[in-house]
């Protein structure tokens, strides 16, 4: 009987082990001609719904924009944990396989890759918003969003120009993207004759901010500049409201996400942000029904942003010698985020609008 | 000056669940010399079976309270059976049980990733009405954590002092093999003891959740800070581990008056190592004799 069983259980092992190699050496076969693209995003440890709607971007939107292309592009994906140390062991694994260009997610990963992908010269679409100075330090990473000095230049001159708002206070989270754009606001606000009064930070874990909101309050701010991501963002706008602040807010695209918006639900309504100019309508009809249907929502920014990493990819294609010198070649290319021309650092330049969050959690444009 | 109070008072406020956090870590820390890692799991766990029973099952506040907290305190009574006893069972050194401990907390970390997702979940989004006091402000949730956790934290202090078992729950602390040997029942002892942790848990946890929210990753943080005001405050006495929690919640919440939001930790823990230098045995710590020890 103890004989029966062991045999069974290594038949078992052997079948999925077995299957799975037959299994993967015929998608190997089928992709054969495939141009691979190695993606290093967090599929694990993150906001799982940001990496559902990227991934599910990546494929649909491929699929439905490549239809009548030449060619076939087969995305291999790896968990970078939106670490440096796992992104690094993700892009060496990818490596192998011969990748033509890669994808990363987040400013910190595309940043701690710098080095290797300088080493490999292989084009990387750094999907990131955060760390200014991010494409400028590779000749082979290119960015497919505005960067945190555009954002923060058109909030600083709205904040000053429009709102007629000159003292602020600025509620950030500590890390990379915090800092830059805090330290980008600070430049082009002063510049503009603005007073930073205070600012202040959480980590992005904290779930109680109520020290910092207090101080901050202390200050008696016209306006609260909230710069940043993740629990404490959420964490921040709920905890000032709560202590009484009725003013305004201004801050990036963080606030448009559906989970920050579930928990901060109207409290943060009215809060002005930067944001690129994006246009879901003029996406493929047939990627949004996909979409829509596998996600269930409009595609948010991350989701647009997949699906000009996309277009750029294929624009840059066009140069069949060169890919990176494809993507410098891009320029008043259309997207449904504008135009995009790559310059000399590898920033696209899309045009930027400023929106206003609604009650019911959607944004208004009340500034080209 | 009307900051500086203020921020003493959120930081007295939120001392009183941090004293329940620190007596449910320094109750089997004393008693079964665990050092009770999984303890930040059942702090996540009891706040996301709260959110489970109110939009799963549709229940309101008031029946999925107790209901998360009798389901709190059994899954305490599942780690005793299933990992702590076993291990102290085959005679595990302290080290190999933490590493157990630990083990839980991360296995139950990634399931609850797994099933709620890593998004911040809100047990309620409503703005908390506030009660002013000359300038002074608390939300009702604040209120309520501070009196709920404050009533928990005496009473079973009172407990501590009247009845005979607990005599023998800090006795164990020292001499483990005396219980049986005394003819009383070492397990009972045990899960009772893991029992009673996981109430003090759990009732922080749901006030906590309902207050700031749930999200997977934060249990470590808070069991940190527990165990940093039991030993800060002094292993061998339960109201130091409140005088503890108290000190190190006001002082976490006061630094920001003078420092920025990111020096919290660092000037916190910073002074405590500092304190406890000078007294390595915490503030209310007992001197033992080398033989003790």
């Amino acid at each position: 009987m103890k004989k029966l069983i062991w045999t069974l259980v290594i038949l078992v092992v052997v079948g999925v082990f077995g299957g799975r190699a037959w299994y993967l050496h015929k998608q190997a076969e089928q992709n054969k001609d495939a141009i691979k693209i190695g993606v290093v995003v967090p599929l694990s440890g993150f906001d799982e719904n940001l990496t559902n709607r990227i991934v599910t971007t990546l494929k649909v939107a491929t699929e439905e924009l490549t239809k009548d292309k030449p060619y076939k592009i087969q995305y291999l994906f790896e968990d970078g944990k939106y670490t440096v140390k796992d992104s690094i062991s993700a892009f060496n694994k990818l490596k192998a396989s011969n990748p033509k260009a890669f994808i990363v997610f987040g400013d910190l990963p595309a940043f701690g890759l710098r080095p290797l992908i300088n080493e490999t010269k292989i084009p990387t679409i750094a999907l990131a918003l955060g760390d200014s100075k991010l494409p400028a330090q590779s000749p082979y990473m290119f960015r497919v969003s505005t960067s945190t000095t555009e954002l923060a230049k058109k909030i600083a001159e709205f904040t000053v120009n429009t709102l007629g708002k000159k003292e602020i206070a600025i509620f950030k989270s500590k890390n990379n993207y915090g800092d830059d754009f805090s330290n980008e606001f600070q430049k082009y606000y002063s510049a503009l004759g603005g007073k930073v009064l205070i600012e202040e930070s959480y980590d992005i874990l904290d779930m109680d901010v109520r020290p910092q909101a207090l101080k901050i309050l202390d200050k008696k701010p016209e306006v609260i500049a909230m710069f940043g991501f993740g629990p404490g963002y959420t964490a921040a706008f709920n905890q000032l409201a709560e202590q009484g602040y009725k003013g305004d807010f201004i801050t990036d695209h963080s606030v448009t996400d559906e989970s920050v918006w579930k928990n901060v639900h109207n409290k943060a309504a009215g809060t002005y942000l930067a944001i690129g100019d994006y246009r879901v309508n003029e996406m493929n009809p047939n990627y949004l029904e996909k979409y829509k249907a596998k996600i269930g929502a409009e595609p948010d920014v991350f989701a647009i942003l997949s699906y000009v990493s996309v277009d750029v990819l294929m624009k840059a294609l066009e140069n069949k010698t060169d890919l990176n010198q494809g993507f410098y070649d891009i320029q008043n290319f259309k997207t449904v985020m504008g135009k995009l021309s790559y310059d000399k650092d590898g920033e696209p330049h899309p045009p930027m609008v400023i929106k206003q969050m609604q009650p019911d959690g959607t944004a208004k444009v009340v500034k080209e | 000056m009307t900051l500086l109070l203020q921020l003493f008072i959120n930081g007295l406020v939120q001392g009183m669940p941090l004293a329940c956090l620190a007596v449910g870590f320094g109750l089997v820390y004393r008693s079964l010399r665990i050092f009770h890692l999984a303890m930040g799991a059942q702090f996540i766990l009891t706040g996301y079976i709260l959110y489970a029973l109110m939009n799963w099952f549709n229940m309101g506040l008031m029946t999925a309270i107790p209901l998360t907290i009798v389901l709190a305190v059994a899954f305490g009574a599942l780690i005793e059976k299933g990992v702590y006893l076993p291990f102290f069972n085959k005679k595990s050194s302290a080290g190999v049980t933490m590493i157990a401990s630990l083990g839980v907390m991360i296995i139950v970390e990634n399931v609850i990733a797994l099933i709620f997702g890593n998004n911040v979940k809100s047990i309620s989004t409503d703005l908390e009405p506030i009660y002013l006091w000359h300038g002074l402000k608390i939300t009702r949730i604040q209120l309520i954590q501070m009196l709920v956790c404050g009533a928990c934290f005496v009473g079973l202090g009172v407990l501590v002092q009247k009845n005979k078992w607990f005599k023998v729950i800090w006795a164990m602390g020292d001499q483990p093999k005396l219980v049986p040997v005394m003819g009383l029942p070492l397990t009972k002892i045990r899960l009772a003891i893991m029992c009673l942790s996981a109430f003090m848990v759990a009732v922080p946890s749901v006030l906590i959740g309902y207050d700031v929210g749930l999200e997977p990753h934060t249990g470590m943080n808070y069991l940190l800070t527990a165990s940093v005001a039991v030993f800060f405050g002094g292993l061998d006495k339960y109201w130091a581990w409140g005088f503890g929690a108290i000190c190190v919640a006001i002082m976490q919440s006061i630094v920001v008056w003078q420092f920025s939001g990111e020096w919290i930790s660092l000037v916190t823990f910073a002074t405590l190592v500092f304190v406890l230098l000078f007294k390595p045995n915490g503030i209310f710590g007992v001197r033992k004799r080398m033989e003790e020890e």
